[in-house]
């Protein structure tokens, strides 16, 4: 629910993120915008031609790839095993490269000059710089080393590894030199983060796409892996996780839409910078929300499962590349360092996921992993049929005899009334007999009225109060529910 | 510009020990509290001087819930510090402080300055953990006792003016020690660790 209603207001690039044969896989610039598998069967054919045409120089173009696509320890038994059986991804990923060369000069030519962008970082991260000699030194540094790191991004054969060690290597002497040199006595301290955003701004700027692919190579498996796991823990609610949010309150709704929109949009940042920041950006409003909810401080008890919440919810693409990514290029402070940490151990927790950690049984766990419908377990005695059942029919019972009781105790109070009624007509004609006699007997007595007709009582009153007509009818109605309910029952 | 000693401190302890409140109460009391928008107790740091050295403490909040003990390892990695925090009054959080000291023992070694703080001595009356035992205890494996009431603030200064000088006196004072916080990067083979991290990798599911 989460996921549908934000993704309109979600910026991410997702037209050149997945795979472009649309089989839901991520793509990859190296190859060609298909994913891996695509892309193999989309080049089967020209692979088979090249492999012909290519004949006998097999061996030399396998062992450059090797080292490509190495950074395992192993490489060097992988580099001997490839001369005599070539890897036909290895070689794709190859041929991949030179057919980019040709798209990205193009790319390149379309995103920038790359004067106007080094301009525009100056100018943004630069001016506080006092001196001018200080400027100059920064933007003389920064560009011997951009064009050095450019050239060795493009070149193939240089693994990611000696790329992370370089960055790692000039970010430190840049530091070392704003700290030691003489001329950067007089600026501010802020300073040095100043120069790292505009080394980030400068170098990614170019080498952005080639240094993150590498990496995206590297950890495909990873990253696909952990989407599908995410995709599988669809299910899992906050109180499983024991995080104290409220959904239903709008507000709160809102601002758990902006953290996973921050963490879906790490993707789209292009520089450590950038991921970092968004990575901020989803933590204060996950903050913000259970400041909201809870009110108390917040610690990592209740944020930790928080952030993994968001995540599930967010799904974030290529999470596993992007957090390799943010901590082998970014400098972060403490505090970002700490999140980003957070972020990580977020992850490892979603791998390592297991039933009792979200306090169910481990067989609930396994119907919720196979999509089959689980009764929450405090909903699950509202459906104990034992239990309610017996009390039902104990319930059906006394309703039964208590019917029976009825149906008795009114043919009791129908004969009572009959009894009456001959009684009353009885008496009424004794009594006026009576009168009768004492009339003829004393005939100057003036005639009193007669106090009850007997006619009248006889045709009407007795009428009423008869209880047969209306005995009849409830008894009617009496036997006809419980001879239904006595079949109840027996079912 | 000068230079300062960065120092990570991890702060373990399970749940309702006490672990926010002694964070709060040492990075906001002291220095009469700026007000922050949002009350966060996860992460914080704090600047001291100490025999004339700047020192920078990041004090980082783990969550202490027993599903997420195996994460430990991603959290006291390059720690400086580690404050093992458990209730007088409920036994089972020392035994728990036990568990951490293994494992703290085995990813950093002796290179971590270990700290057991026994909080809630406000409620005497109720201990649970008698102080010999933890005494004997923290003597065993190395540690320093500290006993402190977040309530109260009681001894809470003082755990982390002498956590920072035992700190400080693992590192030898001449050296720059700003590269602590760089990122050793999340390795995503042992292998291809930047900066070589000679310190053995323990699997990080334990």
């Amino acid at each position: 629910m989460l996921k549908s209603m934000s993704k309109e207001t979600i910026n991410t690039r997702s037209d050149d993120q997945f795979c472009r044969n649309a089989c839901g896989f991520y793509g990859n610039k190296i190859w060609d915008g298909f994913c891996s598998k695509c892309y193999r069967e989309v080049y089967q054919q020209a692979k088979q031609i090249q492999e012909a045409y290519d004949g006998k120089s097999n061996t030399s173009i396998s062992e450059s790839n090797s080292s490509l696509s190495s950074s395992t320890s192993s490489s060097h038994e992988k580099r001997r095993s490839n001369i005599t059986m070539p890897n036909p991804i290895r070689q794709m990923v190859h041929r991949a490269g030179n057919l980019r060369s040709s798209s990205n000069s193009v790319i390149s030519a379309l995103l920038n000059d790359e004067q106007t962008i080094e301009n525009e970082s100056v100018s943004k991260y630069l001016e506080i710089i006092i001196a001018d000699d200080a400027r100059s030194d920064i933007k003389s540094q920064v560009k011997t080393f951009a064009n050095n790191f450019h050239k060795k991004c493009s070149n193939k054969n240089i693994r990611l590894d000696t790329l992370i060690q370089e960055y790692g290597t000039f970010t430190d002497t840049i530091k070392k030199r704003i700290q030691t040199n003489s001329i950067y006595r007089e600026e501010n301290e802020d300073l040095i983060h100043r120069v790292r955003d505009y080394v980030e701004s400068i170098i990614f700027s170019k080498d952005y796409v080639s240094v993150f692919d590498r990496i995206a190579i590297e950890c495909e498996e990873q990253d696909l892996s952990i989407q599908n796991r995410i995709s599988s823990l669809h299910w899992v609610t906050p109180t499983m996780l024991d995080v104290v949010l409220n959904e239903d309150i709008s507000d709160h709704r809102e601002t758990m839409y902006k953290a996973v929109n921050a963490l879906i949009e790490l993707d789209a940042k292009t520089t450590p910078q950038g991921k970092i920041h968004s990575i901020m950006e989803c933590k204060s409003f996950i903050e913000q929300v259970l400041q909201s909810t809870s009110g108390t401080t917040i610690n990592a008890d209740c944020f930790l499962p928080a952030l993994i919440y968001v995540v599930l919810k967010a799904k974030p693409p290529r999470l596993y590349s992007n957090i390799q990514f943010s901590s082998h290029f970014s400098q972060p402070n403490g505090e970002q360092l700490y999140y980003l940490a957070n972020l990580d151990s977020a992850v490892r927790f979603i791998e390592l996921l297991q039933a009792e950690h979200l306090g169910l049984s481990s067989n609930d766990f396994s119907l919720y992993m196979r999509g089959e419908p689980v009764l929450p377990s405090s909903c699950v005695s509202l459906f104990d049929y034992s239990f309610e059942n017996n009390s039902n029919i104990q319930q059906l019972r006394n309703m039964c005899i208590q019917c029976d009781e009825i149906e008795y105790n009114s043919q009791k109070f129908h004969e009572n009334m009959t009894d009456f009624n001959q009684h009353l007509v009885q008496s009424v004609t004794d009594i006026n007999e009576l009168f009768n006699d004492s009339y003829t007997r004393f005939a100057y007595f003036e005639q009193i009225p007669a106090l009850i007709k007997l006619e009248n009582i006889d045709k009407k009153d007795i009428d009423l109060l008869n209880p047969s007509i209306i005995e009849n009818k409830y008894s009617q109605e009496t036997l006809e529910s419980k001879t239904a309910l006595k079949q109840d029952i027996e079912q | 510009m000068s230079r300062s000693v960065t120092f990570k401190i991890v702060l373990l302890g399970e749940g309702c020990v006490g672990k926010t409140s002694i964070i709060s109460c040492y990075t906001e009391n002291s220095f009469n509290n700026k007000h922050i928008e949002t009350q966060q107790a996860s992460f914080k740091s704090k600047r001291l001087t100490l025999d004339g050295r700047r020192v920078d403490l990041a004090i980082w909040d783990t969550a202490g819930q027993e599903r997420f003990q195996a994460l430990g390892p991603l959290y006291y990695r390059d720690a400086n510090g580690a404050l093992l925090v458990f209730d007088i009054t409920d036994e089972d959080s020392f035994s728990r402080v036990k568990g951490w000291v293994k494992q703290l023992k085995r990813m950093l070694g002796d290179d971590v300055v270990l700290c057991i703080v026994a909080n809630k001595i406000d409620l005497e009356k109720d201990r649970h953990v008698s102080i010999q035992t933890a005494e004997e205890y923290a003597q065993s494996v190395d540690a320093k006792l500290y006993h402190t009431s977040a309530k109260l603030n009681q001894g809470i200064g003082e755990l982390f003016n002498d956590l920072a000088a035992r700190m400080l006196q693992k590192v030898p004072s001449n050296s720059n020690n700003t590269s602590t916080l760089r990122p050793g990067g999340i390795p995503i083979q042992p292998s291809s660790t930047a900066d070589g991290n000679d310190r053995p990798k323990s699997s990080t599911c334990c």
